[in-house]
């Protein structure tokens, strides 16, 4: 279905059903593995997918059209997956980076990660990485996601987003050797 | 800019749909790999969540489904109502006896009922039920002396617009 079809069709009341069902099963999965690399545990995932949709739901009537749907959706998983944080480190009385930390640590007896040892220091220095250098390397690397789309989400400039990709690149890397020596 | 393309598009050569669109992406990817970053993430889902989730998804957003109500005719609603009413009378009044009988029921208990005001039946409801049942059809076991129709209908029909007949 084209995408202004679909839109018209989630905000009329007899075909909205099926528009929403059909959101749902395109991006469902596009948008877990979005939230799943921010929060990085199965069950916090699953809460914070199914809120976002709670969450487009409620607010289609709002959404204007003037971004693809798919940046929106985008937008919305992410703030959701941020808040998330925020308020877990708020109840863990701890720092965002302590956070980070601790939820990377529990990745080793994490049954829904099944990653070698690489993996889980790649994860390891992604958590050392300031949180905008963070989500563009994810969205870059793991979901390849444009630029352009990446700002749109993100509203930072696209040259911006090149510069944060290269740093986190940079600073990754570095992480990988220091480790490996 | 454009001169420049239009010179490389004219001299024979031609690339890939979306090349320069894609270029970004394939650059990025080259860089992290050169630099030793792995491809694969080793984040896995448990088996059939996708479809779980989704039926969860729309469970908790879309508006249930309603039950159809079903309209009807004064005669059901008042033998429903005289139903549950009388298996209600039953139950309280001879716990330990069952309904074997309906003929148990004495027709003076549900007159009472239907003139205390639970059923209630409109003119409306009367005509459209017996619309297509002639007077001499009716058959009424015991005699009513014409003046007690007379009485009873100055007591009650306070307008003649209250009836709807047909005329013949």
């Amino acid at each position: 279905m084209q995408e202004d079809i679909l839109i018209k069709n989630l905000k009329e009341t007899t075909t909205q059903e099926v528009a929403f069902q059909e959101l749902v099963s395109t991006y469902k999965e596009r948008l877990y593995w979005h939230i799943r690399k921010i929060v990085l545990n199965h069950d916090d995932t699953d809460d914070v997918l199914q809120n976002t949709f709670i969450k487009v739901y409620q607010n289609i009537q709002s959404f204007k059209g003037d971004s693809a749907i798919y940046t929106w959706l985008y937008r919305i998983a992410t703030n959701e997956s941020l808040s998330f944080l925020k308020k877990k480190a708020k109840e863990q009385q701890t720092t965002s980076e302590a956070l980070q930390s601790y939820l990377v640590e529990n990745l080793k007896a994490d049954v829904y990660f099944d990653g070698d040892e690489i993996q889980l220091k790649l994860q390891q220095a992604i958590a050392t990485l300031p949180e905008k250098q963070r989500l563009v390397f994810n969205m870059k690397y793991y979901e390849e996601l444009k630029y352009e789309d990446i700002s749109a989400i993100l509203d930072t400039s696209v040259g911006g987003l090149k510069a944060s990709y290269h740093l986190a690149v940079k600073k990754i890397e570095a992480f990988l050797k220091d480790e490996n020596e | 800019m454009s001169k420049d393309k239009t010179n490389m598009e004219t001299k024979g050569f031609a690339i890939p749909e979306n090349y320069f669109q894609e270029f970004d992406n394939r650059l990025s990817k080259r860089i992290a790999s050169a630099a030793g970053i792995p491809e694969a993430s080793g984040f896995v889902v448990p088996k059939g969540y996708f479809e779980k989730v989704e039926t969860e998804i729309l469970s908790k957003t879309l508006p249930k489904k309603k039950t159809k109500v079903i309209q009807l005719s004064w005669f059901y609603k008042a033998a429903a109502v005289a139903a549950v009413f009388l298996i209600g009378f039953f139950i309280s009044k001879n716990s330990n006896s069952t309904i074997t009988d309906f003929n148990q029921i004495a027709i003076s208990d549900i007159n009472d009922y239907i003139e205390n005001g639970y059923v209630s039946l409109n003119a409306y409801d009367i005509s459209d039920t017996f619309n297509d049942v002639s007077f001499n059809d009716i058959e009424i076991d015991e005699t009513i002396n014409e003046d007690e129709i007379f009485n009873y209908l100055e007591e009650n029909i306070s307008s003649y617009n209250d009836l709807s007949l047909d005329e013949e």
